[in-house]
């Protein structure tokens, strides 16, 4: 009775490294998938001149307004999807605050350039665009660890 | 992730699972991807992802390629909503082995051999 219930412990044991073998496989690779999960060195660049024209627009009259803007950002993360070759859909909570705090910065700097215009102060309206442009670049970094975060603990 | 822990016995063959792995975390991966990330051969993966494919776990689709010149086009491996409860619950099955809970035989759906069948195949 005793060495049965050894045995059994044993077993459990065996199979309990083996099971954490394979949990640790897992994960190894999830760190090799990482590296094919990039980002085209392009995309933050284009989303933030889109961006930076739409706050610029009522400076500039570019025509850039709010259909165009999301017109145009969405051209460009279909664009970036065609030429990725891991395809990643789910933004996961960071990532949709990462937008979410994205579209409130551009949103605070469309306000700024307008009081800036309304203030007769038209070349002041550079540092709002130039602002935006440096926001994107930024939060699209942001989110691009958050993505890879997320893959690593298998989210 | 929360799931019934399920042994299946598709999915447990070592590279079948880590196919799955991949899959899992990601919406749509090249086969190219796959073979390079598992340092696997065409001819193997192709085996194991027609076996998932045959069981319902993943699908396939062929598109054209932007990055090639040539005419070939990119295969894209998709898991399928039963492959992700499949493997979510395999997974949870393997945590709970590693926490030395132990799982009922007859729910697992695999004998106890055929699961250290994987550490003489890595």
């Amino acid at each position: 009775m005793e060495s049965e219930r050894d045995s059994d412990e044993n077993d459990t044991r065996v199979s309990s490294t083996t099971a954490s073998g394979v949990l640790d496989t897992l994960n190894n690779d999830r760190d090799v998938l990482v590296s094919f999960v990039t980002t085209p060195p392009w995309l933050y660049p284009a989303l933030g001149v889109i961006l930076a024209l739409f706050v610029a627009s009522p400076a500039i009259g570019s025509g850039v307004g709010p259909s165009f803007a999301v017109v145009a950002v969405l051209a460009l993360l279909f664009a970036s999807r065609v030429t990725s070759r891991v395809r990643r859909v789910r933004l996961g909570w960071r990532g949709m605050f990462v937008v979410a705090g994205l579209v409130a910065v551009v949103l605070v700097m469309l306000s700024t350039s307008l009081g800036l215009l309304a203030l007769k102060l038209n070349w002041w309206t550079i540092a709002p665009v130039a602002a935006t442009f440096a926001a994107t670049l930024a939060f699209g970094r942001l989110f691009d660890r958050f993505q890879v975060q997320d893959i690593r603990r298998g989210r | 992730m929360g799931a019934e822990p399920r042994f299946n016995e598709v999915i447990h063959a070592p590279l079948r699972l880590r196919i799955c792995g991949l899959l899992r975390v990601a919406d749509e991966i090249d086969f190219a991807v796959l073979r390079e990330a598992l340092v696997v051969s065409d001819v193997n993966l192709s085996k194991h992802l027609k076996a998932l494919v045959e069981a319902g776990l993943v699908t396939t689709t062929k598109s054209a390629s932007t990055g090639r010149t040539d005419l070939r086009r990119v295969t894209w491996c998709k898991l399928t909503g039963d492959g992700r409860n499949a493997f979510d619950a395999h997974v949870e099955a393997l945590r709970l082995i590693t926490a030395g809970a132990g799982l009922d035989p007859q729910l697992n759906g695999l004998a106890q051999p055929q699961i250290d069948k994987f550490d003489r195949r890595r």
